[in-house]
């Protein structure tokens, strides 16, 4: 054996032509066809899910209790959208949460996204997000607007928001005086069933009431009226009348989490979102602002509604006579129109050619005589008030619903008139309060009803009537 | 004449399998292709496998006595070393599963351990044992040794999966860092176990 | 000159066909193979295997469903529960099986392959041969793949399991690594080297 090194040795060289040494071709062999493959799935893959990707959204909290990276998850509307990426401390306030996005929240992703976590809560009495225990706290979100600005950090909100713009339905505001067991869950009630919620409430502005936000579903808006009065129907309502005591309550919910109930009298208009009624703190209450058959429900239009507010009276020469029942924008949203409504009894008060005015505050002019001070009453001074007056010459009665301009001061003139309603045409056949009814009492005019009994001749009567009623404020009936 | 290449004079690269004369025995002999170091033998040969296996001996106790897997659910948790493990899957019925695991993870670095064991001792004590025999032992002892990491994986994966909070989690106990030492230091001293080693310990005949 | 490995006996350089293989006269060890388009097409695979390397890491290789929870997981999210539930050293060592070792010894082939198939020698070839011929035992994904297997079968009595992406890809990735080291023919890369110095 050789020791020599290096490769194998050569064979020794043949004599004569040999074949020549042909090399390989350069041609691109099949196996560039593997990583060709592979590059194209790879590329495809990469491109689907960069492009794929949702936006990436951090919002802030101050805890991130519940949550986990990798793990929780974004859910809207029971679907689960997103995913938590990381939970990272901010400083010794905060914690980002740095999610990823369904690529679809895109248009959503903007200013006025509303973020907070879904774990279990309990608020107002109402225990919510037990299902969280099992499956893991999770995110969720009511959408932005699409046409506002996109943004990419939020600051999440510690509790869920009121969901009310967002919620299909009708949104109305509701004043009252006292809450009375209502929460935000308690129930809206038409005829026994539940048709709505209340969303939330608050103090009003000025203090002097509280405002309820509720919500009517969209399948029973149409139910609420302008002419729609509502009150508090949770708990019992226990009176004591003639027939004895008289329990009565809507249902055992709104006994334990109060409820509200609402009736719409024949008339009015489909009440609109924003609308404001007036929440009487029981039935027998709104029986007794206004007569049994409703009385007589007016429009009135104004600029603005300068300090008229629900409940407020309509006063007929100091005396009230109706009360504001709702107020809201007029359709075409560049009035607005309070509804009042005037009691049975006072509605030929009311013609066509009447004025009313604003009555709230105070007007003061400086004339010869020195420096009068107009108020209706002292109460429209603190509460403000509608003001009515017809001019010597009644015109003809007035339909329910009849349209009238709220002036926003008194003319002085106005409240010099003293109309002859005896001159007037009798009350058209398809009014109902021709007559007996006329003298159908509630409370406090007993005196004077039987009075006006004694006298027969129905033209007549209403005329010594209302002579009686208006002569003074001390209510004495004056012989004509 | 030895046909061997050692007697015949020539040092094998063993990056590059070049030869090159063993002439000169100065320490820093480089090949002349590629730049590795020369060496006849494997340095430290015999030491380096004896040092390695024994530390992969010492491992294998824990590694089999220490729970490897740790299921925790909503009813508590449960810690499984390999053995535990292979037994519940009996019991499960997998029996095909069980007896793969018991394989890669028991019988395997155990044999292994011992094939090293019998090879160093057959060079040092010069057996009689055929060389050829040997060599084929020892080639099938590198092969499959890196297949007792199968339990190993195994844990990593369910690891991986099972991350689901308060429903399902899985978690690696000690045990499995023991054991995936004792397939660390066998895979290191079989490579340091030079297999010529038997064949200058047989006479040839 | 060819000396084998294993039992040290000289032999005559055999004279190969591609895809043919010396085997050691004496002992049976194999001393030496020729494979066809060892540096072209070698290239190639590694290439791929590079890109499915990528793929097989960044997508879910697994996903668990348990009580409508779902969970699908990469097969870094091993790495990372055995890091912190305090396995660390168990954790280096299975990113380094999985992951780094076929990764270390991709990049190291194309480091050397791509200059030589462009016709360049690039510097510290040795080295880089040598390097990541050290890692091909310690490439484990096919008993990683084993593995897969043996989990889904323990898991699915719990829930349901299923394959993602990433796990079709580690297949691939596999078969590609396979393939590499059956077209990794030392000689002919060392030959070129010769030729092209």
């Amino acid at each position: 054996m050789s020791a020599d090194n290096g490769p194998g040795t050569a064979t020794g060289q043949d004599a004569g032509p040999q074949e020549p040494v042909v090399k390989g071709r350069r041609r691109l062999s099949a196996i560039w066809l593997i990583p060709a493959v592979v590059a194209v799935v790879a590329g495809t893959l990469a491109y689907r899910a960069i492009l794929d990707r949702g936006p990436q959204v951090v919002v802030v909290f101050e805890s991130a209790e519940g949550l986990k990276a990798g793990k929780s998850k974004v859910q809207y509307r029971e679907v689960e959208v997103g995913s938590v990426d990381e939970v990272k401390v901010r400083d010794l306030e905060h914690v980002e949460i740095h999610v990823s996005l369904d690529p679809r929240l895109h248009p959503f992703v903007t200013q006025d996204m509303a973020w907070w976590v879904v774990r279990p809560r309990m608020s107002g009495g109402v225990i919510s997000g037990l299902q969280t225990i099992v499956s893991g706290a999770y995110l969720t979100f009511e959408p932005g607007s699409k046409g506002k600005p996109q943004t990419r950090e939020f600051t999440g909100l510690e509790e869920p928001p009121i969901p009310a713009s967002n919620r299909p339905g009708l949104d109305l505001v509701l004043h009252t005086d006292e809450v009375g067991g209502l929460q935000a869950g308690s129930h809206l009630y038409f005829r026994d069933i539940e048709v709505g919620d209340v969303l939330h409430y608050a103090l009003a502005q000025d203090g002097k009431s509280v405002e309820v936000q509720v919500i009517v579903e969209d399948a029973y808006a149409r139910w609420v009226t302008s002419h729609s009065r509502f009150w508090n129907a949770g708990g019992v309502d226990v009176s004591v009348g003639a027939e004895g005591l008289d329990v009565k309550t809507e249902s055992l919910a709104s006994i334990v989490g109060g409820g509200i109930a609402f009736d719409s009298p024949a008339g009015g208009e489909p009440a609109k979102d924003g609308d404001v009624f007036w929440l009487h703190s029981s039935r027998a209450d709104v029986a007794q602002s206004e007569s049994t058959h409703g009385g007589l429900g007016l429009v009135l239009e104004t600029g603005s509604l300068g300090g008229v507010s629900l409940g407020n009276p309509v006063y007929y020469r100091e005396l009230p006579v109706g009360a504001v029942v709702s107020h809201g924008l007029a359709k075409d949203g560049r009035t607005v129109q309070v509804r009042v409504n005037v009691e049975r009894r006072y509605e030929s008060l009311v013609r066509s050619n009447t004025v009313f005015w604003n009555a709230s505050g105070i007007s003061a002019d400086l004339g010869l005589s020195g420096l009068h001070v107009h108020a209706e009453s002292l109460k429209s001074l603190r509460s403000g008030g509608v003001g009515f007056a017809t001019p010597p010459e009644p015109g003809l009665p007035v339909e329910d619903g009849s349209v009238f301009e709220l002036h926003p001061e008194v003319k002085q003139k106005w409240l010099e008139w003293q109309p002859d309603f005896s001159a007037g045409k009798p009350a058209s056949p398809g009014e109902p309060h021709a007559g007996a009814s006329f003298f159908h009492h509630e409370g406090k005019t007993e005196a004077q009803a039987a009075e006006a009994a004694a006298e027969p001749q129905p033209g007549a009567q209403k005329h010594g009537f209302l002579r009686r009623l208006f002569g003074g404020h001390d209510g004495s009936a004056k012989p004509k | 004449m030895s046909s061997d290449a050692l007697a015949a004079g020539f040092v094998r690269c063993s990056s590059c399998e070049r030869l090159w004369p063993a002439a000169q025995p100065e320490k820093a002999a480089r090949c002349g292709r590629c730049g590795a170091a020369l060496a006849a033998r494997k340095p430290d040969s015999l030491r380096r496998s004896w040092a390695l296996l024994i530390a992969a001996a010492i491992c294998y106790v824990p590694a089999n006595l220490l729970p490897v897997m740790i299921v925790s659910g909503p009813g508590g948790s449960e810690a499984d070393t390999i053995l535990s493990g292979v037994v519940s899957m009996f019991g499960a019925g997998w029996y095909g599963v069980g007896v793969l695991i018991f394989f890669a993870s028991i019988t395997v670095p155990v044999l292994k351990m011992l094939i090293l064991f019998a090879l160093l001792v057959s060079v040092q004590r010069r057996w009689a044992w055929s060389p050829r025999d040997r060599t084929r032992l020892y080639r099938i002892v590198e092969l499959v040794g890196r297949w007792s990491m199968l339990d190993m994986f195994v844990v990593s994966v369910s690891v991986a999966l099972v991350q689901l909070g308060a429903v399902a989690t899985v978690e690696p106990g000690i045990g499995a860092t023991f054991f995936a030492a004792v397939v660390v230091l066998t895979m290191f001293a079989a490579s340091s176990f030079d297999p010529r080693l038997i064949w200058d310990a047989t006479p040839r005949k | 000159m060819i000396a084998c490995e294993f039992c040290d006996l000289l032999h005559r350089p055999p004279r190969l066909e591609a895809g043919q293989k010396a085997y050691c006269a004496r002992c049976g060890g194999s001393i030496a193979k020729r494979s066809r388009n060892p540096i072209e097409g070698t290239f190639a695979l590694t290439l791929a295997a590079l890109m499915l390397l990528v793929l097989a890491n960044y997508f879910p290789f697994l996903s668990f469903a348990l009580e409508g929870q779902v969970q699908a997981n990469r097969i870094v999210t091993g790495v990372i529960g055995l890091w912190n539930a305090g396995q660390a050293g168990l954790a280096l060592l299975i990113l380094f099986t999985t992951v780094l070792a076929p990764a270390v010894r991709i990049l190291g082939l194309l480091y050397v392959l791509a200059p030589l198939a462009a016709g360049r020698v690039p510097p510290a070839v040795a080295g880089a041969l040598r390097f990541q011929e050290g890692l091909i035992s310690w490439a484990m994904l096919d008993v990683y793949m084993m593995a897969m297997l043996v989990a889904i079968v323990k898991l699915s009595q719990m829930a349901e399991v299923h394959l993602e992406l990433g796990a079709y890809c580690f297949v691939a990735l596999f078969a590609m690594l396979t393939a590499m080291a059956t077209a990794y023919d030392r000689e002919a890369l060392w030959d070129r080297v010769e030729e092209l110095a």
